[in-house]
């Protein structure tokens, strides 16, 4: 079995020492983030990219994952304990995992969420495993029409999955993909957007862009707000009754099948995965008045579901090189960075990397189970550093982390400028994340656009008459259509406002 | 019935993306742009453009004709505070080094917090000053000062 041979060549990898060692940092540290509110695990990821500069590929990628997943196991724990979400994909955990902890079972609903997203990691590094292959395969064969379509694809569906206005949503993608492309032209020389700056010529970093709009503006937004925080302090027993099992267990599974599904659209990943199982579970319970008032499915649910999103969302970027998520563009910022180009074609050249990478999440699932629930007493005691402390050390790391990118003093400086635009962006209203996605695929997209269309001696009916390129663009036109229908569009409010 | 005009978040959301478009037309506007066949260096900016002004226009005028989410207040304090933390950082960096560089903008950041109290961020500015030059110098070999040199 080819399954299975690829599978052992990446737990011979993954449990190497040196790969177990930086599995565990990520995991600590996606823990740390995800326990911590205020701080998101784009800005985090940002942060600790130049540390990964000194490692060889597949520890920096192995850890850089951690952080993403792990910060999935310390959101819920926030949720519960204190009603805040430690991360924005355990919003909904709120609503029952608090009312839990109120009533003397935060224990049990930490626990149902650790092993929820142990169950839904381990189901979901299978399907990653087992999907990864074939895709590569289909994706071998794309040309640049077929690339340009899918960046289309994936742009609007990361538009259409996400919250928000949907106008405002597009723009920001355009506005995305023109910052993308600032610097030098690939196939001219001529300088673009640079402002006859030299510090600009080889583009916008975009670490810099990433730690602006997801760390310096998050930090201002924080800031405004005033904080509340009371840690229920009684944990009470964390093994969960009978009773609460049985409850739990289909709404693991339910969470599971939806998030990994979800997890693999672009715009999905973790946090439309817990959205949609919240409001799932809702539907299908025959006690939906529960809801609200510490149902554990309502933990269960979301809790796997968004650790599921977050483990298949490596899925289009392992396979296809594009990003379904801002995460994903910071991983891909990583593979360039270490030399490796995303796309299908690192399967095959690198597998050692692939398969040790795949592998290496189910060993950093088990790993969280430990670190969460024995180890639950620390991450709480974390919890009670008032935010006031805590902010300037973040701001602190962000501006090492830029600075070691490229030893630049303008780049710290131009992350000033896009925290900025970032406040800018947060109090109109329009969501950064499509931007990111944008900045990221912009160079991709103009250089597959011009190639498709010197192939087709400037025809653009070329993107309709290759069968696979006119496939994905009927997609994208299709979620286009359904969004704008009325009915669809109330859904969707109703599911994100819930 | 008289159509009201209103000023809210997608009004002017709208108006700052026909700016970003006019902006980047404005400055692309000898970029050669080509045929579809031979793309110049202008092409897809101007593409781009376009498409934000028309997207910001529909955005903007949208907006005045419903109530829509209103602008929210702005806080400065935080605001100037964060950016002026990293401008700190980048102006003493290769002069002042790390840890001079560390207190300085951890103590101007910290200004914009909820309450700020001088001598608890001042030891707060050490500590993280002495362990950054310990993990990012001494552990990690990033390129940077740890004295000043003038």
């Amino acid at each position: 079995m080819d399954l299975f041979h690829n599978l052992y060549l990446g737990f011979s990898v993954a449990l190497g020492l040196q790969n177990v060692f930086f599995c565990l940092i990520g995991a600590l540290i996606g823990t740390l983030i995800g326990v911590l509110p205020g701080i998101g695990p784009v800005a985090t990821l940002a942060m600790l990219l130049p540390t990964t500069f000194y490692l060889p590929p597949t520890p920096a990628l192995i850890m850089l994952a951690g952080i993403y997943y792990g910060a999935q196991y310390g959101g819920s724990t926030t949720a519960i304990l204190v009603n805040l979400p430690g991360e924005s994909s355990s919003v909904v955990t709120c609503i029952d995992g608090h009312k839990m902890a109120l009533k003397g079972r935060a224990g049990s609903a930490l626990c149902i969420a650790a092993l929820g997203s142990f169950f839904a990691g381990t189901v979901s590094t299978m399907l990653i495993a087992a999907a990864s292959p074939p895709l590569a395969r289909v994706a071998l064969s794309f040309g640049a029409a077929e690339y340009f379509s899918l960046m289309v694809l994936g742009l609007t569906g990361a538009v259409v999955l996400a919250r928000g206005s949907l106008p405002k949503a597009f723009a920001m993608i355009f506005l995305g993909l023109l910052m993308g492309i600032v610097g030098t032209d690939l196939n001219s020389g001529q300088q673009r957007f640079t402002f006859g700056l030299p510090d600009l010529s080889d583009g916008i970093n975009f670490v810099l862009v990433a730690m602006g709009l997801f760390g310096a503006a998050e930090i201002i937004i924080n800031l405004e707000r005033t904080e509340g925080r009371k840690v229920s302090a009684v944990i009470g027993k964390l093994w969960p009754t009978m009773e609460e099992f049985k409850l739990a267990w289909p709404a693991v599974l339910r969470g599971t099948g939806l998030g990994a599904i979800l997890g693999v659209l672009p715009g999905g990943g973790a946090l439309l995965a817990s959205f949609a199982a919240y409001t799932l579970e809702k539907k299908v319970s025959r006690t939906p008045e529960r809801f609200g008032h510490g149902a554990v499915e309502g933990v269960a649910g979301p809790e796997s579901a968004n650790n599921a999103g977050a483990q298949t969302s490596f899925i289009p970027l392992l396979t296809l090189g594009i990003p379904s998520n801002p995460v994903m563009a910071l991983m891909i910022g990583a593979m360039t960075i270490q030399g490796i180009a995303p796309g299908p074609r690192v399967m095959t050249q690198q597998p050692e990397l692939f398969w040790g990478m795949i592998a290496s999440m189910w060993v950093g699932n088990a790993m969280l189970l430990v670190i969460n629930l024995p180890m639950i007493g620390l991450w709480v005691r974390l919890l009670n550093v008032p935010y006031r402390m805590l902010f300037p050390c973040i701001l602190m790391l962000c501006s090492i982390g830029v600075y070691s990118v490229n030893s630049s003093t303008f780049e710290v400086g131009m992350t000033a400028l896009f925290g900025f635009l970032g406040y800018i962006f947060i109090k109109l209203g329009c969501e950064p994340a499509p931007l990111i996605l944008g900045f990221i695929l912009g160079p991709l997209m103009e250089e597959n656009l011009r190639r498709a269309l010197v192939l087709s001696r400037g025809d653009p009916l070329v993107f309709a008459q290759r069968p696979i390129s006119a496939g994905l663009l009927i997609v994208a036109f299709a979620l286009l259509a359904i969004v704008l229908l009325p009915a669809f569009r109330k859904t969707r409010e109703v599911a994100f406002t819930e | 019935m008289r159509m009201r005009f209103h000023w809210n978040q997608d009004t002017v959301a709208g108006l700052m993306f026909v700016g970003w478009g006019l902006v980047a037309l404005w400055i692309a506007r000898d970029y050669p742009v080509g045929t579809a066949l031979r793309m110049g260096p202008g092409y897809f900016p101007m593409m781009l453009s376009w498409c934000l002004i028309v997207l910001g226009a529909g955005i903007a005028i949208k907006g005045t004709a419903i109530e829509g989410e209103p602008l929210e207040r702005w806080y400065f304090k935080p605001l100037i505070a964060v950016c002026a933390s990293f401008l700190a950082f980048a102006l003493l960096i290769e002069r002042a080094g790390l840890p001079a560089a560390t207190i300085a903008s951890m103590v101007v950041g910290a200004f914009g917090g909820p309450e700020f109290r001088l001598r608890e961020q001042i030891i707060l500015a050490v500590c993280f000053a002495v362990v950054s030059v310990f993990v990012f110098i001494h552990a990690l070999g990033l390129p940077m000062d740890i004295w000043p040199h003038f």
